[in-house]
């Protein structure tokens, strides 16, 4: 009987391998990545530090079972057993904020970025953004590649682009694995060839070399295959994931539709002809703001007017109540009002002291993923300072460097501060600055750093720029050391044109070239968000004690919003209002008191109005 | 010396003595006996025009007779390390003169300048911008100290890659590196009969780190009651140097805003190459360009020779007080200043197109 057993028990094992060959025998392991219901590799590229031996953190379990053992990082996986339904991303936040580990998104294709509820339940600390983890519905998704979109990472990065790029384009390297636009067993779609997560954890997890991956993935194509053939009876509820996709993103095709001009990628400021209304008016929200915040809004409203500008306002002010979906007193129907127009004004704000809400900026900021500010610094003729020949922008970056907000306390008196620099945001800011500097005409870009004392954090920062720089051969690109170029602004102001930096640098030359031209009361300022939302500000303060009394000095909301007509490439309305401001402030005869005069608010608004 | 009488010479011909503040013989330092002996200086040329600017001092100070012997060393930026003989050389001399040390652009080699200031826990940097009679800026009336901590805060080289893509740079504050600077920023204003305590920070966004900056020179200040004391967020800071600068007078700085704001402070009083600084610790002092900008000047004034010496013949002068010859040094910075404001000999960067050696016969040739 035993050697009967024996013979059957090895009879049934060779039949079931060679089930498992036919397995491989019929879908050959290619180099895909491993369709979409299974979980994509458990350990997410932030918990390996280097990939020492790949397949082990790579295959998550022999083939025969099902269930693939989850690994590690907990929080960030999705649980094998219900498929595909990624954590949400309320689950990413206990994982240390700033490692960036991204959260596979809550549905696939769903609610567009902005729409992303979550905000980080503590005060200051963020993690990026769940939007760079979901994609951007079908229609919102930028344009094929073109050179305004950074190309994916070229090195090891699996930092986070936004996963959308890596699905609608070809692999540009044979390292990163082609997007799953055939995966498996999943029907053929028009709408997201896959769920996002893939490209988050595949553009390259074997940074090692090009020459390993062929094989390993291989190994691994070839182990998830097995599993495949293990797992048929999830190609069911896979199914049903795509159908409800599918539904979602009809509906939310709605709020998209054709708000974006194909014409220049992610940056363009989008074409409202062919949306519903007739009468081809831009909407725009604007915050008056506290203090001189209101005057100086209505200053802009008349001389839009004056100047036949088509753009409606949407007013919104902060409340007198903290809004717990907000965290802060701005209401969620303002924040939603300008994610819905993409464009903006705000007037100076307040913030309320106290504890238990976040500040008005940094709301603003983190909810709609603000993340360059721009800052076109131009001597005003007539108004004369010790500096009459300014003529620079800077761009800084606004999420990420210094002001992460992550400090601790190490022991008793050591207290350390964490600069974050990614590959992801250095890009974004980069690329903005160099479309900046094309789209308005400038001819070079200078990125400022300190890299030869921070060599990896502004080294990185660096390397992103020459990489974007390279797509703009036109246009001049160098780089300075930050106290090179402090003591050549101070000295001579006319060596630059257009600045990019990362937060603190930006902060302090941002607020450096202010001072040349006239000090805070007369800058504009832009900030620009994902998605092509752009937030004119007035970055002077709300100036209580001059609040309602008409003496206000309105050029700086006046400009901030010249520039959002610059933005909204309305140029030539942009260039009459800018003209008359200049111009009367050259005149000299209406100017409020800040800069030297007797006038009111209204006259200087008369003033203007007159010279349009 | 002999090849340059000629020129020198021509010098003392048309020499002219425009009116000048100096006090004549009303000032007598009592020196005690033995004095006079001669001290070694560590002397490092450095990079780019770290050798012509120190060879000027080198000649200036044999002009004078000064007793001062100089140990020269070369050391390049682009070694990995300072050598250990010229560390011991510094520790033995307690003193050392240096040009600019060139660091490589994201190299993996750190700063030498830094490392140099680590090792010898050179803690207060120090540079003074202060507008030059006789040569016109856009500012005047501006005469600030910016007082800088040099060993840790963003410069702490604590950086790693926490994932590919995403770096991670480690700023430390410490309480005891914090009120160390705070106690040498008070007490130079207290030895040197200055007003006001200007405390630069960013502790609205970096509240802990910041902040304990901040409490450290509060606790400091409090010590001095008759030297005023405030605090001003750092880009408000460069605004307020940019439009009203002599409302500064004394600054108090963390390491880096203390770098961006040297710098702007040189630039607003006359440029980088005219401002006088210097590191020193609790045992060593290294004497260099106040500000330099992050670089060793451009190629061309290297090749040209029209490198300003201004500078580092301040450092030298600021050297001598340090070392206890006060005469010396008071008839070698009235001789620049007076260089200056004749306006006849002056580098390119001030305006004027004389070369090194030409300003450094002035120099000398105006030595009383």
């Amino acid at each position: 009987m035993a050697p009967f057993k024996l013979f059957l028990l090895s009879f049934l094992f060779v039949v079931s391998l060679s089930g498992t060959y036919k397995a491989i025998a019929d879908n050959p392991p290619t180099l895909r990545p491993p369709p979409q219901r299974i979980p994509p590799r458990r350990t997410p590229p932030g918990s390996m530090p280097t990939p020492p031996s790949p397949p082990q953190h790579v295959t998550p379990s022999p083939p025969y079972s099902v269930t693939p053992t989850p690994s590690p990082p907990q929080d960030v996986m999705p649980s094998p057993d219900h498929p595909v339904t990624p954590s949400p991303p309320e689950d990413v936040t206990p994982s240390p904020p700033h490692l960036v580990i991204p959260s596979p998104p809550q549905d696939v294709a769903p609610s567009p970025p902005h729409y992303v509820t979550t905000s980080p339940p503590h005060g200051e600390v963020t993690p990026l953004p769940p939007q760079y983890v979901t994609p951007p519905p079908k229609d919102v998704m930028p344009a094929p590649p073109n050179h305004t979109t950074p190309s994916p990472p070229q090195d090891i990065t699996p930092s986070l682009p936004s996963p959308s790029k890596d699905i609608t384009r070809s692999p540009p390297h044979h390292s990163t694995p082609s997007p799953p636009k055939d995966a498996t067993s999943s029907p053929p779609q028009s709408i997201t060839p896959s769920p996002p997560q893939f490209s988050i954890f595949h553009p390259n997890p074997f940074p090692q070399s090009s020459n390993n991956n062929f094989f390993l993935f291989n190994l691994i194509t070839c182990f998830d295959h097995l599993r495949s053939f293990f797992s048929g009876q999830l190609t069911v509820v896979m199914a049903l994931q795509i159908a409800k996709r599918l539904l979602r993103s009809r509906a939310t095709n709605e709020i998209f539709t054709a708000t974006r001009s194909p014409s220049v990628g992610l940056f363009t400021t989008f074409d409202r002809n062919y949306s519903s209304t007739s009468s081809n008016l831009i909407t725009a929200t604007l915050f008056p703001g506290d203090g001189i915040g209101p005057e100086i809004a209505e200053s802009v409203k008349q001389v839009f007017n004056a100047a036949e500008v088509p753009i409606e306002w949407e007013e919104h002010f902060v409340g007198t109540e903290v809004d717990p979906r907000t965290q802060s007193f701005l209401t969620w129907e303002s924040l939603e009002s300008v994610r819905r127009n993409k464009v903006g004004l705000k007037g100076p704000m307040a913030t309320p002291i106290g504890k238990g809400h976040r500040s008005l900026n940094l709301t603003l900021r983190k909810e709609l993923n603000l993340y360059a500010n721009v800052r076109p610094c131009y001597s005003l003729p007539g108004y004369k300072t010790r500096y009459d020949d300014v003529n620079l922008v800077t761009i800084r970056e606004n999420t990420e460097g210094e002001y992460s907000g992550l400090e601790h306390q190490v022991v008793r008196g050591v207290v350390e501060s964490l600069k974050i620099i990614t590959r992801q945001a250095s890009l974004r800011v980069a690329e903005y600055a160099f479309y900046y500097a094309k789209t308005h005409g400038r001819d070079r870009v200078s990125a400022v750093h300190k890299a030869n004392i921070m060599q990896k954090t502004d080294g990185l920062f660096l390397k992103c720029c020459r990489e974007v720089a390279e797509k703009y051969p036109e246009i001049k690109y160098e780089e300075v050391v930050i106290d090179n170029c402090c003591m050549m602004l101070v000295k001579n102001p006319t060596l630059f044109d257009v600045l990019v930096m990362p937060n603190l640098y930006g902060d302090i030359i941002s607020d450096l070239c202010a001072g040349l031209i006239g000090g805070l009361g007369l800058t504009p300022s832009l900030n620009i968000g994902e998605g092509g939302i752009a937030l004119a500000e007035a970055v002077h303060g709300s100036a209580p004690d001059i609040a309602g009394k008409n003496l206000a000095n309105p050029t700086a909301l006046l400009l901030s919003a010249v520039s959002m007509l610059h933005h909204l490439d309305l140029n030539e309305q942009a260039d009459k209002i800018q003209d008359a401001i200049l111009k009367t402030i050259a005149e000299g005869k209406y100017r409020t008191g800040d800069l030297g005069g007797t006038s009111t608010t209204t006259e200087f608004t008369k003033a203007i109005i007159d010279h349009l | 010396m002999a090849k340059r009488t000629i020129p020198i010479l021509k010098q003392f011909l048309h020499r002219q003595h425009p009116p000048v503040s100096t006090p004549s013989r009303s000032v007598t330092y009592m020196p005690r006996p033995g004095d006079g002996a001669p001290r070694t200086v560590t002397l490092i040329p450095g990079d780019g025009i770290g050798p012509l600017v120190t060879g000027a001092v080198e000649q200036v100070m044999e002009a004078m007779h000064a007793p001062i012997y100089f140990e020269k060393f070369e050391v390049h930026g682009d070694m990995k390390a300072i050598p250990p003989e010229v560390v011991e050389s510094i520790r033995r001399n307690k003193v050392c003169l240096k040009g600019g040390l060139n660091t490589p652009m994201g190299g993996g080699v750190s700063s030498l300048n830094v490392q140099l200031r680590k090792e010898l826990d050179l803690y207060a940097s120090l540079v003074n911008c202060f507008n030059l009679p006789g040569l016109p800026t856009r500012h005047e009336n501006v005469d600030i100290v910016v007082i800088r901590e040099n060993t840790e805060g963003e410069y702490a080289g604590l950086e790693h890659e926490v994932v590919p893509g995403v770096v991670e740079s480690l700023k430390v504050i410490t309480k005891f590196c914090s009120e160390r600077i705070a106690k040498y920023a008070f007490e130079y204003a207290y030895l040197n009969n200055r007003k006001t305590v200007t405390a630069v920070h960013k502790a609205n966004i970096m509240k802990l780190a910041d902040g304990l900056f901040l409490e450290s020179c509060r606790e400091i200040a409090s010590k001095y009651p008759s030297i005023k004391y405030n605090e001003i967020i750092v880009d408000n800071c460069c605004m307020q140097l940019v439009s009203k600068p002599e409302q500064f007078d004394v600054m108090v700085t963390p390491n880096l805003y203390g770098n961006l704001v040297a710098n702007t402070a040189a630039g607003i009083a006359g440029g980088t190459g005219v401002m006088p600084g210097g590191n020193v610790g609790a045992d060593h002092a290294v004497f260099e360009q106040g500000a330099s900008a992050g670089n060793v000047g451009k190629k061309k004034f290297v090749e040209r020779k029209t490198a300003n010496p201004v500078a580092l013949l301040l450092s030298s002068a600021m050297m001598l007080r340090h070392l206890q010859f006060p005469s010396f040094a008071d008839r070698l910075e009235n001789s620049v200043k007076r260089v200056i404001l004749e306006g006849k000999y002056r580098t390119k960067d001030l305006g004027g197109n004389s070369t090194t050696q030409e300003v450094v016969d002035a120099v000398i040739a105006n030595l009383e």
